[in-house]
């Protein structure tokens, strides 16, 4: 375990990365009307999707949390929101940079972006109440939140097909050319295990952190007690 | 600015975002062994006392 997680593990996602950008430069078709700006889309869906998994993640933990009582469900949970938090600002930076040429326009407030960037507010928002509520009252209250802001994410991924913008519906919209299927499929394979391998380690360091706590309030507590 | 150049700028940004979640977590990793070896030396200095 130690010596995949350590060696095999990382090497994985370099080999997945460098794949990815390579089937985006190289494999991938250029497109007719954008040309090779398009390219950006295998890395903005791909860092969509390791959001997706993050947030889903953090639902995940903050039920846990509210069900089970234990800290090691709340670190999980701010773990994959700080690392979800992250691929959501890829999201938002890419986006942009891709509309300008092809838009003309920077940001337009379409039903996918409005609502993605009320998923970043959303998500960093819970950040923000974590940090300024520490110990139980504040996990409890950060997991109920989490919850409540997962119901965002459906509402990006369907805004699409709900709201009429200029925003192109990629997957079930039949507009992808097959040609472009696979570079896809492994930009997103590498952004997801990287999102994992990201919140593995910042939850590994969470809990450490709680660890050192308990022993130093422990060690306190007996030292009091040998005097 | 060229086509070509809004998709580099958008792959350096995303690396450079990596980057610096890697150097945070790896700061996080450092004041948290900087915190196990002040417990260690006052654990040790304590011993020392007691003894």
């Amino acid at each position: 375990m130690t010596r995949f997680s350590h060696v095999f593990f990382p090497i994985l996602i370099m080999v997945f990365m460098i794949a990815a950008l390579a089937g985006t430069l190289l494999l991938a078709p250029t497109e007719r009307t954008m040309g090779d700006v398009q390219r950006i889309f295998y890395f903005h869906l791909a860092s969509a999707a390791g959001a997706f998994v993050c947030f889903t993640c953090v639902l995940i933990a903050s039920i846990g949390f509210i069900l089970r009582r234990i800290t090691v469900w709340d670190n999980l949970a701010v773990s994959a929101a700080e690392v979800g938090l992250l691929f959501a600002t890829f999201v938002l930076i890419t986006g942009p940079l891709w509309a300008r040429p092809t838009w003309g326009q920077w940001w337009v407030w379409d039903p996918r972006l409005a609502t993605t960037l009320i998923l970043w507010f959303l998500y960093a928002g819970y950040l923000v109440l974590r940090q300024a509520m520490p110990g139980y009252r504040g996990a409890m209250a950060a997991a109920v939140f989490a919850i409540l802001a997962y119901v965002d994410v459906p509402v990006v991924y369907f805004s699409v097909v709900w709201w009429r913008g200029i925003h192109p519906q990629v997957l079930g919209g039949g507009g992808l050319d097959p040609d472009m299927v696979t570079p896809l499929l492994i930009s997103v394979a590498a952004f997801v295990l990287l999102s994992w391998a990201l919140i593995r380690e910042r939850f590994y360091l969470a809990n450490a952190a709680d660890n050192v706590d308990r022993i130093a309030v422990a060690l306190e507590d007996v030292s009091s007690w040998v005097i | 600015m060229g086509d070509l150049n809004y998709l580099f700028a958008a792959f350096s940004l995303i690396w450079v975002g990596v980057l610096v979640y890697l150097i945070r977590l790896a700061s996080l990793r450092k004041l948290l062994e900087g915190r196990i070896e002040t417990l260690q030396d006052w654990v040790e200095s304590r011993e020392i006392t007691h003894d």
